[in-house]
């Protein structure tokens, strides 16, 4: 049965011409389905990389942000008198909230800090408070200034609207 | 890079497609399959791109990939047939004679394991040990399928006898 005529015979056997062909027409079309895979699996992580950083950058940024809100207005015109009332009728009290610590980096006059008690602490520069402080500001007719995590602002008050408004400066 | 690659492709193609067509040949009875077989096997040295330590190394990751894909061709049952070529219109090659033989008859009643070492040991002429390699098994283990693969033979076909180079 399996004699050296058979083994010979077998051994004489070739792959067909049009093998070649077709091996080659396929690993070619391989090769081209990696190179495009290749691509598009770098363009995905560069496009999640991308999306990463800006969610990054987005959630520092949140977490650095602070959400002003004003909390009671001045019972009495600012601009009044300043005998004729007492201090907590020109008070204006503003709420600041942040994702992360509230650095006080420069305050300007007027403003002090409402503690848990509703009792008046005087504030200065460089007061680290976690996520949610409580300013009084005296109202007059002086805008007040506040630098906190990096970022300025301004804080009128008008007076026919009895409005206190926090502007960012930078 | 693209131009390396087809030329790598070619030149083990050149060096190895006899070798791999034989052998699929030998496993899937037609032409047809034994074809899909040997460019499936390319197509994964193509996806894969191995890294050998010697040509020996590839030599056997070839014969390997092309007996496990005919093993999965030959389980999914979707292996063609054996017909004739005078009754196709079929280029006709060298294939015909073996197919038509009382070899390709014994190979197709052995059990898969006994068909690969036989056709490797006795129709390619692999020693044991370079079986043991290729099939990545020891090579007791190689001898035993060998000795029960003849046993099979002479239980089966009384008359016939191997011929060892």
């Amino acid at each position: 049965m399996m004699n050296k005529l058979d083994i010979e015979a077998y051994r004489q056997i070739k792959a067909p011409a049009e093998l070649k062909e077709a091996v080659m027409r396929a690993t070619s079309k391989t090769e081209k389905k990696k190179f495009v895979f290749n691509i598009r699996t770098i363009s995905s992580i560069a496009a999640c990389f991308v999306f990463l950083m800006v969610g990054i950058v987005f959630a520092v940024n949140q977490n650095a942000r602070i959400d002003f809100s004003v909390e009671s207005l001045p019972k009495t015109s600012a601009y009044a008198e300043a005998d004729a009332r007492s201090m907590d009728e020109i008070l204006g009290i503003i709420n600041l909230k942040s994702g992360s610590k509230i650095k006080i980096d420069s305050i300007s006059e007027g403003f002090y800090l409402i503690d848990e008690v509703g009792e008046k602490q005087a504030i200065k520069s460089g007061f680290v408070s976690e996520r949610e402080i409580k300013l009084g500001w005296i109202v007059s007719d002086r805008d007040g200034y506040i630098k906190v995590n990096g970022k300025e602002y301004k804080v009128v008050y008008s007076e026919p609207e009895n409005e206190i408004e926090i502007i960012e400066i930078k | 890079m693209a131009n390396n690659t087809s030329i790598d492709i070619s030149k083990a193609y050149d060096e190895y497609s006899d070798l791999l067509y034989r052998l699929a040949l030998s496993h899937l009875g037609n032409r047809e399959d034994a074809m899909d077989a040997v460019q499936d096997v390319f197509v994964k040295y193509v996806s894969l791109k191995r890294d050998f330590s010697d040509s020996e190394h590839k030599k056997a990751w070839f014969i390997r990939v092309t007996i496990n894909r005919c093993v999965d061709l030959f389980r999914k049952r979707n292996v063609r047939a054996y017909t004739p070529l005078d009754e196709t219109d079929e280029i006709p090659d060298n294939s015909e004679n073996f197919l038509a033989s009382s070899v390709k008859s014994m190979l197709d009643s052995l059990p898969e394991k006994f068909k690969t070492v036989i056709i490797l040991h006795y129709l390619e002429g692999f020693s044991v040990e370079e079986i043991s390699n290729v099939l990545e098994i020891s090579v007791s283990a190689v001898k035993m399928r060998l000795a029960r693969a003849r046993d099979f033979v002479k239980a089966n076909y009384p008359k016939e006898s191997f011929y060892d180079e």
